[in-house]
């Protein structure tokens, strides 16, 4: 009575505090939409390099990635506690990208790698890791179809392919940034989100990615424009060696789409519509199972109960052994027995008053205990009439305790034999 | 989801009071309560930073810095324990709960069970069922994390979840009546273990899953060494969830079919 007194008064001031004062609301930080206005820089930060065959990730900048011989000044931005522990890092790069500005054969940097940095690229391409890139929060991801021509998303893109013993390394990105114009969509929920800029905003969401090895035969934008761009499947990859420069380029291009901010990425959680049946089925299975377990409960303490008001009704009328098993003893009723017999004098009848019934009443909780159980059912005739009588003092026992303990108006009733069934509890416990 | 853990502690300190103070409430409550406290999350914690060693030693960028730890460690001693604490504190002071009838002090000899199947054999046997409920999500898991793919089935789980509740609770109240019809009175460690048995079935499925990648010969050591240590961590707390669920439907149940006995 007094706790839910006290959650209806806590409910009420909630309530009457929530009514009285004007809220202004505010957006936790990371979880607001930003807007980009045409032009504005877009940054996009490295995260790891992942791969499936291996639970470890790195950093970005473990490999010989541009901007990696300066590792003092890319350190990450602050990331939550979730994200650290699972080796997520912000670190910048050097991508230059501005909203709705496209770029072709952008040159990121041209290095040269030294030998060591060759080999650790060979060992991680070896390895199937792949870049994982962020821009705005959203993942860089590589679309594909699959059999059913539904699409599906690869997070990160591979560092570079290996191929009859040579080792191809990713270094041209084609970027394409899916942006989204909430100001010219005109449904209501857009209006309701705040800190909407109506006239120049732009969100991101989405950002993909399509990686290429291209070997390349300059390193400033204006080579580039004559020879190897652009970029296209037929120019032959460019392979890990030490030595000579290799050039990272990257390509950008913005596409207007209809998926809202808030929705950014259903896109990248949707699962498989055959994983989705496989699902519901095992679900099924498992709620199968569960019934039939509930039917089997119910089953069993039904027929139990059952079958010892039946017994014990027999037992009543017909007065003949039967072997009282398992947990239908009674050890409780033991004091209450000898206290009835001792000082009250209101048994039953139908109870034995020799003077053996002091220690009768004990050879029956020996015997009828099940103790004989594992035995043959060949006893010798001295312990099967003691068990005889046994079971005779354990019913009338039995009785005589409810009607000392007061139940004498259903003494007679089926509602004692109903309850002898289930004394077995007090014997196992006691 | 770290925040909810800590804060959960203090339901960790009261429900084990409670449990304590029903059966013998006074002895050993310090024992207990540092128990509940230290027992599992000191295991997890040290699976934790022996292995976050071995990351670090191996060059990744998943080792934890040393600063994260520190605030780890302070989350734990200095959040987690005195909630712990707390909460056993208010458990102790509630009444404790009655048993319905009379206990004995002399303990009974428990009989032969029938065919002479020992106890251990129906434990294995009943965590067949609540791991088998948790299969298919369990593949499904693995298997993204195989494909490093987001999986997004909250639904799907949480309705896998009431269902291995449900299949637990009444795996567990099953085998303790069959228990108790065989004379054998010492049900608690049984009803526990029953349910709990599930989480073993979860690891060795882990292991299975990983032997049958085919990327397996090529997998550093480090990386199956992290594998398994958070494939044991999450088994052993998925068989401390399922035999907590299968110990609470037991214990009521056999509270309820003995209140119904008016004996005394």
């Amino acid at each position: 009575m007094g706790t839910s007194r006290h959650i209806s008064l806590i409910l009420v001031v909630l309530t009457v505090a929530c009514l009285a004062w004007p809220c202004q609301g505010f957006y936790l930080p990371g979880i607001a939409p930003i807007d980009y206005a045409s032009g504005a820089k877009l940054e996009v930060m490295a995260n790891k390099l992942t791969s499936p065959k291996n639970q470890l990730p790195f950093d970005y900048y473990s490999l010989g990635f541009c901007g990696s011989e300066d590792k003092k000044s890319y350190r990450s931005r602050p990331v939550n506690l979730g994200q650290l522990l699972v080796g997520e890092r912000m670190k910048p790069t050097h991508y230059d990208l501005a909203m709705r500005r496209m770029g072709s054969c952008k040159v990121l940097c041209s290095k040269t790698f030294t030998e060591r940095e060759v080999k650790m690229f060979k060992m991680r391409i070896h390895q199937e890791y792949a870049v994982r890139l962020n821009l705005d929060n959203m993942p860089v991801v590589m679309k594909a179809r699959t059999g059913t021509g539904a699409p599906a998303y690869h997070f990160g893109y591979r560092i570079g392919v290996e191929q009859d013993k040579k080792h191809y390394i990713n270094n041209h990105l084609k970027f394409t940034v899916l942006y989204n114009e909430p100001s010219a969509d005109g449904s209501s929920f857009n209006n309701l989100e705040l800190d909407t800029a109506p006239e120049a905003g732009f969100r991101v969401v989405g950002f993909e990615v399509v990686p290429f090895s291209t070997a390349h035969k300059g390193t400033t934008e204006a080579e580039l424009m004559n020879t190897t761009c652009p970029v296209s499947e037929k120019i032959p990859p460019q392979e890990v060696v030490a030595g000579k420069p290799v050039t990272f380029t990257y390509d950008v291009d913005y596409v207007l789409s209809s998926t809202r901010w808030a929705t950014r990425w259903d896109p990248l959680l949707a699962a498989n519509p055959e994983l989705q049946q496989i699902q519901w089925f095992s679900i099924i299975n498992s709620l199968m199972i569960t019934l039939f377990l509930t039917a089997l409960v119910g089953t069993v303490l039904m027929r139990t109960v059952l079958r010892d008001f039946v017994r014990y009704n027999q037992l009543e009328d017909e007065d003949e052994a039967d072997e009282t098993t398992g947990w239908k003893l009674v050890h409780v009723c033991r004091a209450r027995y000898l206290a009835a017999f001792l000082g009250n004098e209101k048994f039953e009848p139908g109870v034995y008053y020799s003077a053996s019934d002091i220690f009768l009443p004990f050879l029956a909780l020996m015997f009828s205990a099940g103790r004989c159980v594992p035995c043959p059912r060949e006893a010798t005739p001295s312990s099967n009439l003691c068990r005889v009588r046994c079971t005779d003092y354990l019913y009338d026992y039995c009785h005589s305790c409810f009607c000392a303990a007061g139940f004498s108006f259903s003494c007679e009733s089926w509602r004692s034999t109903f309850r002898h069934a289930f004394i077995v509890g007090s014997c196992v416990l006691c | 989801m770290l925040s909810l853990w800590v804060l959960a502690s203090s339901v960790n300190g009261y429900a084990s009071s409670r449990l304590y103070g029903a059966y013998d409430g006074a002895s050993q409550r310090k024992l207990v309560t540092m128990g509940s406290a230290f027992l599992f999350p000191g295991l997890s914690f040290s699976i934790f930073f022996s292995l976050n060693f071995a990351v670090w030693m191996s060059g990744s960028s998943g080792a934890v810095p040393f600063t994260t730890l520190l605030l780890l460690l302070f989350m734990w001693f200095g959040v987690s324990v005195p909630l712990v604490f707390t909460g056993a504190y208010i458990g102790y002071r509630r009444k404790a709960v009655e048993f319905p009838v009379r206990t004995n002090q002399i303990p009974r000899q428990i009989p032969p069970p029938p065919f002479n199947i020992p106890q251990w054999v129906y434990i294995m046997l009943a965590g067949i069922l609540p791991f088998g409920t948790v299969f298919m999500e369990l593949v499904f898991l693995l298997n993204s994390v195989a494909q490093s793919q987001v999986l997004y089935v909250f639904g799907l789980v949480s309705i896998v979840f009431a269902i291995l509740i449900v299949t637990c609770a009444e795996m567990s109240v099953v085998f303790t009546y069959l228990t108790l019809s065989n004379e054998h009175w010492a049900w608690n460690w049984q009803a526990f273990l029953t349910s709990a048995a599930s989480g073993a079935y979860m690891f060795a499925y882990t292991q299975y899953y990983l032997y049958t990648q085919p990327s397996f010969g090529t997998t550093s050591l480090v990386s199956i060494m992290l594998y398994s240590s958070y494939s044991l961590i999450m088994s052993s707390a998925f068989a401390l969830l399922t035999g907590c669920v299968g110990y609470y439907a037991s214990s009521w149940f056999v509270f309820t079919i003995y209140s119904s006995v008016k004996c005394d």
